[in-house]
């Protein structure tokens, strides 16, 4: 039993101790007024020789446009690896206050020192991460990639300074400040079940009166013997305290689904690998909509996919001449 | 960090195997939108096609997404 409890605490040191866990910003966040602006978060763990970093979209700052001096201005920041913070000079000593992930903070997991989740969703990098890895030998492991441009990473500013974010297990959640706190609300699919997936796309746009924010994203789902992923669209009004509600993509009457290789591929996408996404574009067609064009995993079939707030994403096949 | 090694490991050498990442026969060469009327806006998007070499443009026609070679 001794022995055991021994063994255990050595473990626990080992993960948990020995090590030492820094957090920095890479690229900070810039914007205009009226503009959102997203940053690079580099999170590392390090010791006995070796290391571990994640970079990943972890600041955003808000210039809201026509406020006053100093009232506009907001700051989400990952403060450690798995808190978020919405930060606001004006809020006085405790200026940075600590979002809530459906009630409570983002935990991380048992034994972890540097998590992946949260990461905020930017227009380039779409909640992707990238993750270095070195060992006392020297060799070097690195998965994924991360954009940064200071003219592509910014969105308008939204009604709470929301920002979408992938939360624990890869849950997609859209945060904003709500008058009691910041709160980030998970998205939902019908029935109620949580949306686990990779955003693909992220707009947001001013109609009727509201102003409204969208992502499309692939959901992962395994099925038997083989992986597939549904694609969804999720809209949500940015004053709503509902959280977003998403809603599967059909093709021809029946969900989109993009078999077996998909999955890897949009996972790809965060290593620079192919991605299913075309284009992405806001238009104008009878109110906003937010389209993508997708290619199918089965040799060269294009898809065109719309979404609208209050109808069903769809998606039409073109036809190639 | 051995496990999150190896999973970097696998995550690293999955996508080295052809039955894991599709190799998708389209590239973007660009992609916008146009103003079309008062209120209405069309979205556009041009494709290199791997196989041939061709250009195709991609539009939103009144029978539906269209994709037509240019060269």
């Amino acid at each position: 039993m001794k022995r055991s409890l021994a063994v255990l605490a050595g473990l626990a040191g080992l993960l948990v101790g020995c090590s030492t866990t820094t957090e920095i910003v890479a690229h900070p966040a810039h914007s205009a007024r009226g503009r959102m602006g997203f940053g690079v978060a580099q999170s590392t763990d390090a010791g006995f020789g070796s290391s571990f970093t994640v970079f990943r979209t972890g600041v955003a700052g808000a210039s809201a446009a026509g406020k006053e001096i100093g009232g506009g201005d907001y700051v989400w920041r990952l403060s450690n690896s798995s808190t978020l913070e919405l930060c606001h000079a004006a809020w006085g000593a405790s200026a940075c206050r600590t979002a809530l992930f459906d009630g409570g903070p983002n935990a991380f997991p048992a034994f972890v020192k540097v998590a992946v989740y949260p990461v905020l969703v930017d227009p380039i990098n779409l909640g992707r991460v990238q993750m270095v890895s070195t060992d006392a030998q020297g060799s070097t492991w690195v998965y994924g990639s991360i954009a940064h441009g200071e003219d592509l990473t910014t969105v308008p500013v939204s009604p709470g300074f929301g920002v979408w974010a992938i939360g624990g297990g890869g849950t997609i959640h859209h945060c904003r400040l709500e008058p009691d706190a910041p709160r980030c609300r998970v998205a939902k699919a019908a029935g109620g079940a949580s949306v686990t997936g990779l955003p693909v796309s992220l707009k947001d746009w001013d109609d009727g009166g509201k102003h409204w924010e969208s992502i499309w994203a692939l959901m992962g789902l395994a099925i038997p013997g083989q992986l597939a992923t549904s694609v969804v669209a999720c809209v949500l009004a940015s004053d709503s305290n509902e959280g977003p509600v998403c809603k599967p993509a059909t093709l021809d009457g029946a969900p989109l689904t993009l078999q077996n290789a998909s999955f890897f591929a949009a996972l790809g996408g965060a290593s620079g690998f192919d991605t299913p996404v075309l284009a992405s574009h806001l238009i104008s067609d009878q109110g906003m909509r937010h389209v993508v064009w997708l290619m199918l995993p089965d040799n060269g079939t294009i898809v065109r996919c719309s979404a609208h707030p209050g109808d069903a994403p769809t998606c039409v096949k073109a036809q190639m001449e | 960090m051995k496990t999150i090694r190896s999973t970097l490991l696998l995550l690293a050498l999955c996508p080295a195997f052809a039955a894991c990442v599709p190799v998708y026969p389209y590239h973007v060469v660009s992609s916008h939108t146009i103003q079309i009327g008062d209120r209405q806006e069309a979205d556009v998007v041009w494709v290199g096609d791997l196989r041939d070499g061709s250009l195709k443009r991609c539009f939103n026609s009144k029978e539906g997404p269209k994709c037509e070679r240019v060269k």
